[in-house]
């Protein structure tokens, strides 16, 4: 049982051990500009742990994952970052969330190849962002 | 024997219970049952379509509904011995209380035993539920309405 109960903490031990990853990862099709844009933004908000963003032509979807104690302050950070992306892009739909569902279906866009299914999907992500109950 | 001399005995004699040990259970058992909780909620996140906000009510009633399954089959009565607040305190315990209601009185009939029943512990959970929900929304409603914040 000892034995047992040792092996799992060095388990859990050597898990935080590992590298962390990109702070940001991106889907842009010839949007690289805009995602360099898009970065400095972020750049400001040292609460930010990660980032995943679609940037398609129209619109963006920026879904933000912050540092565990920064969790109390999510939907001020997330209204912050918003602004000033609609600040910069105001001709764009600008959609950024601090919830966990749209960064990891953000991520999941990441090896979705057809433009049309990702247009599709930033779509109905932005509506769920904003469902209540 | 007077009064004071008895309660001295009385504290004398009565064992003094670990509270240390029971917090730290009540503490490891109640922790445990927010962490399966907690990957509950995941579970509704990544396969379905819940975001934070939302999956807590899903979260919840699954989380009332093995309550109420462990309580039929008369294991939750052995972890609230082991764990004592540990096992009440979370929304589980709410499900216990509701089901433990209802198995208690099924001998007076579906109706008057379990039906009148059911809601002798919990309903007051219920009820305070509601009313300061009710409360605090009609509290922020008016603010709201004077613009001192927003939704």
């Amino acid at each position: 049982m000892q034995k047992i109960a040792f092996f799992i903490c060095v388990l859990i031990l050597l898990a935080g051990c590992s590298a962390p990853d990109e702070k940001y990862t991106t889907v842009a099709n010839g949007q690289e500009e805009r995602v360099q844009q898009i970065e400095k933004v972020l750049e400001k908000h040292e609460s930010i742990e990660h980032v995943n963003m679609v940037v398609l032509d129209e619109a963006m979807l920026v879904a933000i994952q912050v540092k565990p104690w920064s969790r109390w302050k999510k939907q001020k950070i997330e209204q912050q970052v918003k602004k000033e992306l609609e600040d910069k892009f105001p001709k764009e739909k600008v959609t950024v969330s601090t919830d966990f569902k749209l960064h990891w279906e953000a991520g999941k866009l990441k090896e979705e190849k057809d433009q049309k299914k990702i247009r599709q999907q930033v779509k109905q992500l932005s509506n769920l962002a904003k469902e209540e109950t | 024997m007077k009064e004071e001399r008895y309660q001295q005995i009385e504290q004398q004699i009565t064992p003094k219970a670990p509270v240390a040990f029971n917090m730290l259970k009540a503490f490891l058992v109640g922790g445990s049952i927010c962490a399966v909780g907690q990957a509950i909620s995941y579970f509704y996140i990544i396969f379905f379509n819940f975001t934070e906000k939302t999956a807590g009510n899903p979260t919840v009633a699954t989380l009332i509904f093995i309550a109420m399954l462990l309580t039929g089959f008369g294991l939750y009565r052995r972890l609230g011995q082991f764990a004592g607040a540990g096992s009440a305190v979370p929304v589980t315990g709410f499900g216990n209380a509701v089901i433990s209601a209802a198995i208690e009185h099924k001998t007076e009939g579906f109706v008057l035993g379990v039906g009148g029943n059911m809601f002798k512990l919990a309903g007051s959970v219920i009820l305070f539920g509601v009313v300061s929900a009710f409360a605090v929304a009609l509290i922020k409603t008016i603010l709201v309405s004077l613009g001192v914040i927003s939704w």
